[in-house]
C-alpha cells in the first residue's frame, strides 16, 4: 500500500508496477508494454493479453494511467493502436513505490542479506 | 453452488484448445488460425472487458504470435499459446469475479416497487381482513348510517398516507443513481430519511465539488463519511451503497419518479375497501328499503 498526496492507499501488483515503470519513458501501446517488460526482466516476467489489459483497466480506473490517442506504429503495420500514458497520480505512485522498493533493499543490505556487488550488478546489469 | 463442474469443463476446454492448437500448429497460415482461435477465446471475457479491450488484446496477441513465429517459428509459436492459455485461464477467471454487479435503474426500480408492496401490502391485508370480519359489525353498532363517510375518508387517508410514504422512501435514489460523481456511476441502493433536506444547488455543489476533491472514484471510495447529505456505507463491484441523509420535505425536483402511475400498484387494496363497503351499505339500505316497505 503506497500513499498519495490525497492521502489514500493504493496497493500496486507485480504486472502493475512493470506497466508503471514501462511507462515511465512515455507513452506506449500494449504490445510496447509488453515487449519493454520482457527486455527489461530478460524474459523473466511475461504478461499476456488478458493480464496487461486486465491491469492497465484497473489502473486507469484509479487514475494512474490515461489514454492518449490512438495512432500508427511505424515499427509494427498499418493498424492504430491504443497509447497509454501516466498520470501525475501514477508517476508519484511509480516513485513513491520504488523508493519502498529501494528502502527495502536497503534494510536487506543492512542484515547483510545482499552484497553491494550484487545489488549494483543487479541494477547495472 | 459448486464451481467443481465448471472448472472441470474449463479445464476439458482447455486441453482440447491444446491439442487443436498443436493440431492447427501444423496447418499453414499459422498467424491468422492463432488468431481466429483466440478471437474465439474472447468470447469468454466478460462482454464490457471484450468491448473495451477485445480488439486490443488481438492486436497484441498477433504481434506476438507473429514474432515468435519469425524468431523460433512452431516452437515459438507453441509456446506463445501455452502461456497465452495460462494467462487466459487465470484473466477469464479475474475479470468475471471482478465483473461489475449491473444495476440498473429499472432493476432498482422495481425492487423498490417490490419492497413497498411486500411493507403495505402485509399492513392493507390485515386491514381488509380486520374490516371484514369485524369492523363492519363495529362500524354498524357506532356509526350506522355515517359508516360510508368514514370508510371513504379512511380509504383516503390511507391512500394519501402511502402514496407520500411510498414517494419519500423513493426520493432521490433513482436520481442519484444517476449522478455521476467522480468519475464513476453511483448507485443508491439504500437511502435513510433523517436530517436536513438538500436542494437542487447544494446537490450539484457538492457533485463539482466532490469532482474537483476527487478525481476518480477510486478516490470518492476512500474518502472518510464526512459530507452531511451523502454517506458511503461500503461499495461492491460496480456499485456503491451509501447513505442518503433528506427528509420528507427534499425539494420535489430532486424526486426521481414524476410517473404518477407508479403509484398504481398500492391502490388496489384500498379501491376494493372502499368498493365493498359502498356495495354493503347500499345492499344494506335496499334490505333496510324492503323492510320499510314490508311493513
Amino acid at each position: 500500500m503506497v500513499p498519495l498526496d490525497s492521502g489514500r492507499q493504493v496497493s500496486l501488483s507485480p504486472p502493475e508496477f512493470q506497466i508503471l515503470l514501462a511507462l515511465a519513458d512515455g507513452e506506449k501501446h500494449g504490445y510496447g508494454i509488453m515487449q519493454e517488460v520482457g527486455t527489461r526482466t530478460a524474459g523473466r516476467t511475461r504478461m499476456g493479453p488478458g493480464t496487461l489489459y486486465g491491469a492497465i483497466k484497473r489502473m486507469l480506473r484509479a487514475g494512474l494511467l490515461e489514454e492518449a490517442e490512438e495512432r500508427l506504429d511505424p515499427k509494427l503495420d498499418d493498424q492504430r493502436r491504443r497509447y497509454y500514458r501516466l498520470t501525475d497520480a501514477g508517476r508519484r505512485l511509480a516513485v513513491a513505490e520504488a523508493e519502498r522498493m529501494a528502502e527495502l533493499v536497503r534494510e536487506a543490505y543492512d542484515k547483510r542479506l545482499l552484497t553491494k556487488r550484487l545489488i549494483l550488478g543487479r541494477v547495472g546489469g | 453452488m459448486s464451481a467443481i463442474p465448471q472448472l472441470v469443463a474449463l479445464s476439458a476446454f482447455v486441453y482440447a484448445l491444446v491439442i487443436l492448437v498443436v493440431v492447427l500448429a501444423y496447418v499453414p497460415p499459422f498467424v491468422a488460425w492463432s488468431v481466429w482461435l483466440y478471437r474465439l477465446l474472447l468470447a469468454a471475457y466478460p462482454a464490457r472487458f471484450r468491448n473495451e479491450y477485445g480488439q486490443a488484446m488481438v492486436q497484441l496477441f498477433r504481434d506476438t504470435v507473429r514474432e515468435e513465429y519469425r524468431r523460433r517459428g512452431l516452437r515459438g509459436l507453441l509456446v506463445v499459446w501455452l502461456r497465452t492459455l495460462a494467462d487466459f485461464t487465470v484473466s477469464v477467471i479475474r475479470q468475471h469475479r471482478d465483473k461489475p454487479v449491473e444495476v440498473s435503474s429499472e432493476s432498482v426500480l422495481l425492487r423498490d416497487l417490490w419492497q413497498q408492496w411486500r411493507q403495505f401490502g402485509s399492513v392493507a391485508l390485515s386491514a381488509t381482513t380486520f374490516s371484514a370480519w369485524y369492523g363492519w359489525h363495529l362500524l354498524r353498532l357506532f356509526f350506522r348510517r355515517a359508516v360510508l363517510v368514514w370508510a371513504t375518508l379512511t380509504v383516503i387517508a390511507f391512500g394519501i398516507w402511502l402514496v407520500s410514504f411510498f414517494d419519500s422512501m423513493c426520493l432521490l435514489r433513482m436520481r442519484a443513481s444517476r449522478i455521476d460523481i467522480g468519475g464513476g456511476m453511483v448507485r443508491i441502493l439504500h437511502a435513510d430519511f433523517v436530517g436536513d433536506p438538500i436542494t437542487e444547488e447544494q446537490w450539484q455543489r457538492d457533485v463539482q465539488a466532490r469532482r474537483k476533491k476527487y478525481p476518480t472514484l477510486g478516490d470518492v471510495l476512500q474518502s472518510k463519511p464526512k459530507p452531511w447529505e451523502i454517506r458511503f456505507i461500503r461499495d461492491i463491484p460496480g456499485a456503491v451503497v451509501v447513505q442518503l441523509k433528506a427528509d420528507r420535505k427534499t425539494p420535489a425536483i430532486l424526486r426521481p419518479y414524476k410517473e404518477w402511475w407508479l403509484i398504481l400498484p398500492f391502490f388496489p387494496v384500498p379501491m376494493l375497501l372502499l368498493l365493498g363497503t359502498v356495495r354493503a351499505y347500499r345492499r344494506r339500505r335496499a334490505v333496510s328499503g324492503q323492510a320499510m316497505q314490508s311493513a
